[in-house]
């Protein structure tokens, strides 16, 4: 990447950062109900409200709130919680790895299901197998999260009580986080113990989420690899006397994959979003759960923190997937 | 300029040392796609343009109709200039010129009738009076019956698409008409059908033809005079005969000697000339005569100076150093 | 003493079956090439020259395509052969180059890759010597500075060069036959010449017998050893090269002939041309599949006519015409 373009797309990065940071404040306080009102409760005193405003930092100008938020941004400090008063730094510690997890969980159930749905569409094209992958495929996009969230819940955990319904892991366990991943940890604290009732919790919702983004992962799989086994330097390959396989493993794969990886990237969106409801259907601790309850308590500082904390996430894994590109596709270089 | 006629009529069309720059993000360089080129066109010739990859024919064909903006020069049509007119002002134009499109298969909406298609000529330009009488009379014109204005594109052969192609072009009688590459995309049989109806309709209805082509034999066919290009320069001009009797230009000669005859005792008598290398890039052209790093005949003065077209007789021009003067004699 | 053709067809068809009826595309065509012979196969588009030379590697094989007759290539019956068995003649025994080199070619690896691919797919070598052999066999096919070209990507190269190493990968592994598919088609004029010149060197050093598939009677004069003319799926002349040009047999030749605009001849007020189209490859033939178009149409037309030696000695031609007056139809046409 040249420095003109470096320089480009870091801008392009705080610029959309800025623009999330800004909104989710200006929503914040134009949402009815006040973080006052939260904490005070609507029986205090007068003098307690104007004591608990300016503890909370709301007596200052708005523009000032605003400025003191950027700056703190800048310096991934945004203050301590209304609710609990714990820096929300710490907070995010604890919970944006949960989420990232829970995410790369879903993306491994989507990209898998999708892939090879997709792939096995394409090869047995025009068939029954093909038609029933498509059609599955497009029922399972779909589902709204919350629907598939609840009913995988309701499956799994009460109709055929397999696997458990709240929590990252069981109650009675204890867990002294050193990364704050669990797959990490259990490796380095030597807890092998950890992984599966990890692995039993994060199942799920992952799959909550997993399956019904998988579907449009699956539509763009067998898109583009019809599309790729249509060129002419497949025909130029099979004339070499390849064998299907080694068409597929070499030729094929390598060209199929460009759409497939644009499309998983931007897809890494929806797997945020997606987490949120996940994480609130399932109890899961991560930052969408986290989110939604700040926002109920009207916690301004963990809302803002979060959010920014999110909206930073996501532009960076765009930039990585942009970034692959000419990796992928030498056309691309230079 | 570049005129062989002694008449006092202005030419139909003139361009005035018109350049046409593609720049790109990434590169410093511009592409000079065309740089530098003069021409005139008088009534009822035909003009051949013709050159390989690279050399700015198609480009200078569309900027003849402003359907490329000029970054540099004048196109002087019927006497008016218009090059800087903006689309609005130019739409009347268009009764007056018109353009035949290489693709046959993308130049037609697919989802259009044949009639439609012809009749949106008509209604654009805010004519469209007894449109199926028209419409049938045009089809008749191209040797097509009224029955394929009811039909698709995709029903129609490459030839039979070529010729509505033709028909939308000459539908309002328009005065110039660029063809670019009309006959590339044709079987060898059809493409003579075409030819014959272009040469037909030139007659016919008085047209005057810039016709786009990389073969010599469809050139030697239809065209009266042939600008031969490269890199975005016309190196050689002259009337049809003259340059194939006599190429002054290598690049000419070496243009000639690569095109392969349909008659094995013809190569037995020429001797053929095969350039080395390929076609430099574009975007980096050579210093001095563009042309030089493929000549055999390349000097220093070549690198450094660049040739300008100098005449060589009635309406022949070359932009060479060291032109070919000796031609052995042999039938062509 | 005749050398024993390394590749010979024997009244092969291909149909392929369509919405509506079967179109036969290929019907009965039968040729044989001689090692360092360039036999050209030359017709308009959907002659059914293509499919022809793709049936020859097995690569029309589909759920949908039938075929019949006999295409001998060493011990091979080829038709009949597996696809595995298949597999190992492509590429080592029979090896092709297509038309479009841009599109040929995978975008996403490096050219040298791709050569070194097609000789580790028939050579028990090591991937050093692949790399080795591949980037010599760039150098063969005339690519300057060929170690670095190798490891650059096919948009990198020029159309002349793509093509290049194209031919350099169908050479790789020495197949005895080599088809290539209009090679020149998508290139300019003066690369042409230099793609024939290479092809043709190369068949002659090697011994390669090469099929050339072209709708340019020009490439054909210039490069061609013997001539089939293909006309609605069928050979309708089959002549050395020579004999051809001099003394052309089928009206449809003729007319193709006379319809070229050629660069050695002055202009003429109107170039000769075939009225009609070709019939469509699902038509049903009955007698000659040229009849309709034919100036010289007659009664026994309307017989099916065989390929058959009729003027002179190996030169076949599908047309019932009587010899004697042939000379001078000829002259009416093609002057």
């Amino acid at each position: 990447m040249t420095g003109n373009q470096f320089v480009r797309r870091l801008t392009a990065v705080l610029v959309v950062v800025w623009g999330a940071a800004t909104v989710v404040f200006i929503v914040l306080r134009v949402v009815p109900g006040s973080a006052v009102d939260q904490i005070s409760g609507l029986y205090g005193t007068a003098e307690q409200r104007v004591e608990t405003r300016r503890q909370l930092g709301l007596d200052h100008s708005i523009f000032y709130q605003y400025w003191l938020y950027l700056k703190g941004a800048l310096r991934f400090d945004f203050g301590r919680s209304f609710y609990s008063g714990r820096p929300v730094t710490d907070i995010l510690v604890d919970t944006m790895p949960v989420t990232i997890e829970l995410a790369i969980a879903a993306g491994l159930i989507m990209l898998t299901w999708g892939i090879l749905a997709g792939s096995t569409a394409a090869v047995f094209r025009n068939t029954k197998v093909d038609v029933g992958l498509r059609g599955l495929a497009a029922v399972f996009f779909s589902i709204p999260w919350f629907f598939s969230g609840v009913l995988l819940l309701i499956l799994f955990t009460s109709v055929w009580k397999v696997l458990p319904g709240f929590g990252r892991l069981p109650p009675t366990m204890t867990y002294e986080p050193t990364t704050h991943f669990v797959l990490l940890d259990a490796v380095i604290q030597g807890r092998p113990e950890l992984v599966w009732p990890w692995l039993s919790h994060i199942l799920l919702p992952a799959a909550a989420i997993g399956l019904t983004t998988g579907g449009y992962i699956a539509r763009i799989t067998r898109a583009s690899f019809l599309e790729v086994t249509s060129q002419d330097y497949i025909r130029t390959a099979r004339s070499k006397g390849m064998t299907r396989r080694q068409l597929f493993r070499v030729h094929v794969s390598r060209n199929a994959a460009l759409p497939i990886v644009a499309v998983a990237g931007l897809q890494v969106g929806a797997l945020l979003g997606g987490a949120v409801v996940a994480e609130v259907v399932f109890s899961y601790p991560g930052v969408g759960k986290l989110m939604v309850d700040a926002i109920n308590r009207r916690d301004y500082p963990v809302v803002q923190g979060a959010a920014f904390v999110v909206a930073m996430c996501y532009v960076l894994v765009n930039v990585a997937t942009e970034s692959s590109y000419p990796w992928l596709d030498p056309r691309l270089r230079r | 300029m570049l005129s062989t006629h002694e008449s006092t009529v202005p030419p139909i069309l003139e361009m005035v040392d018109v350049a046409r720059h593609f720049t790109s993000r990434d590169r410093t360089a511009p592409v000079r796609a065309v740089d530098g080129v003069s021409l005139a066109v008088h009534q009822g010739e035909t003009v051949g343009l013709i050159g390989e990859s690279g050399s700015g024919k198609s480009t200078l064909a569309r900027m003849m109709l402003r359907l490329e903006t000029l970054n540099e020069g004048r196109v002087i049509f019927d006497g008016r200039d218009i090059s800087n007119l903006r689309q609005r002002e130019l739409r009347p134009l268009r009764k007056e010129m018109q353009m035949v499109f290489q693709d046959p298969f993308g130049s037609l909406n697919p989802r259009k009738r044949i009639g439609a298609i012809l009749g949106d000529v008509f209604r654009v330009h805010q004519d469209a009076v007894d449109l199926d009488n028209r419409v049938g009379e045009l089809l008749d014109l191209v040797g097509l019956s009224a029955s394929f204005a009811t039909r698709y594109p995709f029903e129609l052969s490459g030839g039979q698409r070529q010729r509505v192609g033709i028909a939308r072009a000459v539908a309002l009688r328009p005065r110039l008409v660029v063809a670019d590459e009309p006959v590339s995309a044709l079987d060898v049989s059809v493409q003579a059908q075409v030819l014959n109806l272009l040469t037909a309709l030139q007659r016919d209805l008085g047209l005057t033809y810039v016709i786009v082509a990389h073969d010599l034999g469809v050139m030697r066919h239809v065209a009266d005079r042939i600008a031969v290009m490269y890199l975005g320069k016309i190196v050689e001009f002259a009337e049809t005969e003259a340059l194939l009797a006599s190429p002054r230009h290598p690049y000419t000669e070496a243009l000639l000697s690569a095109v392969p005859v349909p008659d094995p005792t013809a190569r037995r008598r020429t001797r053929r000339i095969v350039l080395s290398g390929e076609v430099p890039s574009p975007s980096a052209p050579p210093s001095g005569c563009r042309f030089r790093t493929r000549c055999v005949h390349a000097t220093e003065e070549c690198a450094s100076v660049e040739p300008l077209l100098r005449p060589f007789g009635s309406g022949h021009y070359a932009a060479c150093h060291h032109p070919v003067l000796e031609h052995p004699s042999e039938d062509r | 003493m005749t050398i024993e053709p390394v590749l010979s067809v024997e009244g092969l068809n291909v149909w392929f079956d369509g919405d509506v009826s079967p179109a036969h595309v290929v019907r009965d065509v039968s040729f044989e090439v001689r090692p360092g012979e360039i036999l050209a196969i030359v017709g308009e588009s959907g002659c059914g020259k293509s499919v022809t030379a793709m049936t020859l590697l097995g690569l029309t094989r589909s759920s949908n395509a039938r075929f019949s007759g006999t295409v001998r290539f060493g011990e091979h019956e080829l038709l009949s052969l597996s696809e595995p068995e298949l597999r190992a003649v492509r590429g080592a025994g029979i090896s092709m180059v297509f038309q479009d080199p841009l599109t040929s070619l995978n975008p996403v690896m490096t050219v040298g890759a791709q050569i070194e691919e097609m000789l580790r797919l028939h050579l028990p070598i090591s991937r050093s010597t692949a790399r080795r052999r591949a980037v010599e066999m760039l150098e063969t096919v005339g690519i300057a500075d060929a170690d670095r070209r190798a490891r650059q990507f096919p948009h990198e190269f020029s159309g002349g060069m793509r093509q290049r190493a194209m031919i350099a990968m169908a050479m790789s592994c020495n197949p005895p036959v080599l088809i290539a598919d209009e090679p020149t088609t998508a290139l300019d004029v003066t690369i042409q010449a230099q793609i024939l010149e290479l092809i043709t060197s190369l068949a002659h050093d090697r011994g390669s017998a090469v099929i050339l598939i072209t709708h340019d009677l020009g490439v054909v004069a210039e490069t061609a050893d013997v001539v089939a003319v293909m006309y609605a799926g069928e050979i309708v002349e089959l002549a050395t090269r020579d004999d051809l040009f001099s003394a052309p047999q089928h009206p449809y030749t003729w007319g193709l002939l006379a319809s070229i605009p050629r660069v050695d001849q002055p202009r003429t007020d109107r170039l000769p041309s075939i009225e009609g189209q070709p019939p469509s490859p699902s038509a049903v033939l009955s007698g000659c599949g040229f009849r309709d178009r034919c100036a010289f149409a007659f009664e026994a037309c309307a017989a099916h006519p065989l390929l058959e030696e009729r003027s002179s000695n190996r030169h076949l031609d599908r047309c019932q015409l009587p010899v004697s007056g042939r000379e001078e139809q000829r002259r009416a046409i093609y002057p």
